[in-house]
């Protein structure tokens, strides 16, 4: 009875545990990078390819891909999402690289450095000689905030995929970026998560609009507030019974970001990022489409004005959608994204056509929206042999994924 | 971080208090009990938030409690109560949108199951499983949305009950809920009561 009673009780406190976020570690001696240059912009695809890894493939996988994002290399594997986020810069024609690792699909994580020593090919990047085993990038790297023990090092395999479906595909993050549960220190639906979003290897997000009560689209997932998305608050209830003066005021995402307006996030991603596709994912009970279509058809047009390539899509996952969009005026020359049947596809003349993964690569009525002139997007792709499979063997035109560094994986190594 | 060290501090107590207290595994008191404990006191819901004006801290709560006893040491029983959990208030609340009038408060109805049991003599254990009735109000920039929801709940306390006689008895208790959708504590202590208003 005792020890019955004992096991209840513990039992209580355990499920009331909560998960840490996980943060980058640093490196307590300084960087590396210290006193050297920034590496020249012609140099820096020279870099990029597929690498074979030999020492580390227990963590990493046996390849991943090395692409610039900005001013830092990212690497993505497959192996239980590996990617790396790494700073460079080159002096005396050796190349350095410093950052950190991370496993999406676990808490694992780390930091890591690398070189490209003269003698492991950092002529051939600037002589622009690069071949097959040519360039080795040899270095380090630990678990946790520990010291680098575990050696590392990849030798260069082949370029990165060059095809044109490879530099079409869209890899779309789900929730602007990464769920809230894959702990990356960003909230999903924020505006620092979009902006991470490329880092991650997305292409192109999928965000969740609701209404404030007078009528401000916002970015936000769930109907409730609750602690899942937001820090601890003195407002509880329905979401979109707030105003947005109270959700400005009183809410906080769960790492301290300001609950965006869907302005405030297709502002910042046409002007702060190179996202070419944004999937507006309709979550609101009310009928949003004369608030939310306005907008889209603004940020479209700055787009166009600016030379940007930007699609931003209204999706409409259900009937009732479908049917507040098609009472839209002149609906059917408005961009959307139809995850219902072709022939919902038809009524709404819809810009793409979105089915649920689970449905099968389709591979007919994909071909059949593009001789119609729209894309296919798959949704949400989350599983590696999936992942694999549909970029080897399906025609979808991109994926909504919550691990973009897999699919980004995928399809540079086509 | 005080989450972490109560529980640990709860757990460590209890494993301790069942391990090494010798308890007499039955009574002598053949008939069976049906108990009502009443108590009232103070509680404390530990937030972190950091607003000014938001109270969380109450003189004067309630819970009941009743409670049926075999002849065994553990009795078993259900557990209701009023338990504000906090409030704020303000006439001109300053904010980015400019000054607004804002009440807002969050109050439970805590509907628990609950087990208790005398480790020694007059002292007892207790604790529980259910689930907390959130009420929710919240008035500010001229809106008004009230609000109900349940959240899952865990009880823990110890009480000290001594007899005044063969029906009554009085004394202290102290307790904590956990409640889940908040992710958060309620600490309360009582001046209890325990009335047997039925025996067989």
């Amino acid at each position: 009875m005792r020890k019955s009673f004992l096991f209840i009780l513990l039992l209580f406190f355990l499920l009331s545990c909560t998960e840490e976020i996980l943060t980058d570690p640093e490196y307590s001696d300084g960087s590396l990078l210290t006193g050297k240059l920034p590496i020249p912009e012609i140099l820096k695809t020279r870099i990029e390819g597929i690498y074979k890894i030999s020492d580390g493939a227990n963590y990493f996988g046996n390849e991943v891909a090395l692409k610039w994002r900005g001013k830092k290399l990212a690497v993505y594997g497959s192996k239980n999402g590996t990617y790396f986020l790494l700073n460079g810069a080159t002096k005396d024609s050796v190349f350095y690289f410093e950052g950190t690792w991370r496993h999406m699909q676990s808490l694992n994580t780390g930091l890591l450095r690398l070189k490209i020593n003269r003698a492991n090919g950092a002529l051939d990047i600037w002589q622009n000689s690069v071949t097959e085993k040519s360039v080795k990038l040899t270095g380090s790297f630990g678990v946790g905030s520990s010291p680098n023990t575990e050696i590392l090092k990849l030798t260069y395999s082949r370029p990165l995929s060059n095809s044109t479906e490879s530099k079409n595909f869209l890899i779309i993050s789900h929730r602007g970026g990464v769920r809230n549960s894959d702990n990356i220190g960003v909230s999903e639906n924020s505006i620092e998560m979009i902006g991470k979003a490329e880092e991650l290897g997305a292409t192109g997000i999928e965000i969740d609009i609701k209404l404030t009560k007078d009528n401000v689209p916002i970015l936000y997932h769930d109907p409730d507030i609750n602690l899942r998305l937001v820090q601890e608050a003195p407002i509880w209830g329905p979401i979109e019974e707030f105003t947005f003066s109270e959700i400005r005021t009183f809410l906080r995402l769960v790492n301290g970001e300001r609950i965006p307006t869907l302005m405030e996030a297709l502002n910042f991603t046409l002007t702060k990022t190179k996202l070419r596709f944004v999937w507006l994912d309709m979550k609101s009970d009310k009928n949003a489409m004369a608030l939310v279509i306005p907008i889209q058809q603004e940020i479209m047009k700055l787009a166009k004005s600016m030379g940007r390539d930007l699609t931003v899509v209204i999706g409409l996952p259900t009937k009732e959608k479908r049917d507040f969009f098609m009472e839209y005026p002149d609906y059917q020359n408005i961009e959307s994204l139809n995850e219902g049947t072709v022939e919902d596809v038809h009524k709404t003349n819809s810009y793409a056509w979105g089915p649920r993964w689970t449905m099968g690569t389709q591979t007919a009525k994909v071909e059949q929206m593009h001789s119609e002139g729209r894309i296919a997007i798959t949704w949400t792709l989350d599983q590696i042999e999936f992942i694999s499979k549909f970029i080897k063997k399906s025609k979808f035109d991109g994926f909504v994924t919550n691990y973009p560094t897999i699919v980004a994986y995928y399809n540079y190594a086509r | 971080m005080h989450d972490k060290l109560i529980k640990i501090l709860l757990v460590t107590s209890l494993f301790f208090s069942l391990t090494f207290i010798n308890i007499n595994g039955q009574q002598n008191d053949s008939l069976y009990h049906f108990n009502l404990d009443a108590g009232v006191g103070p509680a404390f819901y530990l937030t972190d938030m950091n607003y000014e004006n938001i109270y969380s801290n109450y003189p004067f709560v309630f819970t009941f409690r009743l409670l049926w006893k075999p002849e065994h040491l553990l009795q078993l029983g259900l557990e209701f109560g009023s338990l504000p959990l906090f409030y704020l208030e303000k006439k001109f609340y300053d904010t980015m949108f400019g000054d607004t009038e804002t009440k807002l408060s969050l109050k439970s109805v805590p509907i628990m199951g609950v087990f208790s049991m005398e480790i020694l003599k007059n002292f007892e254990i207790i604790g529980g499983i259910g689930g907390f009735v959130l009420f929710s109000e919240v008035s500010s920039f001229n809106n008004h949305v009230v609000n109900t929801s349940w959240s899952n709940a865990y009880e823990l306390g110890a009480s000290y009950l001594y007899p005044l006689k063969n029906n009554l008895k009085i004394g202290g208790e102290a307790k904590t809920y956990y409640i889940a959708r908040l992710e958060n504590y309620d600490v309360v202590i009582h001046f209890t009561m325990r009335y047997t208003f039925y025996s067989y």
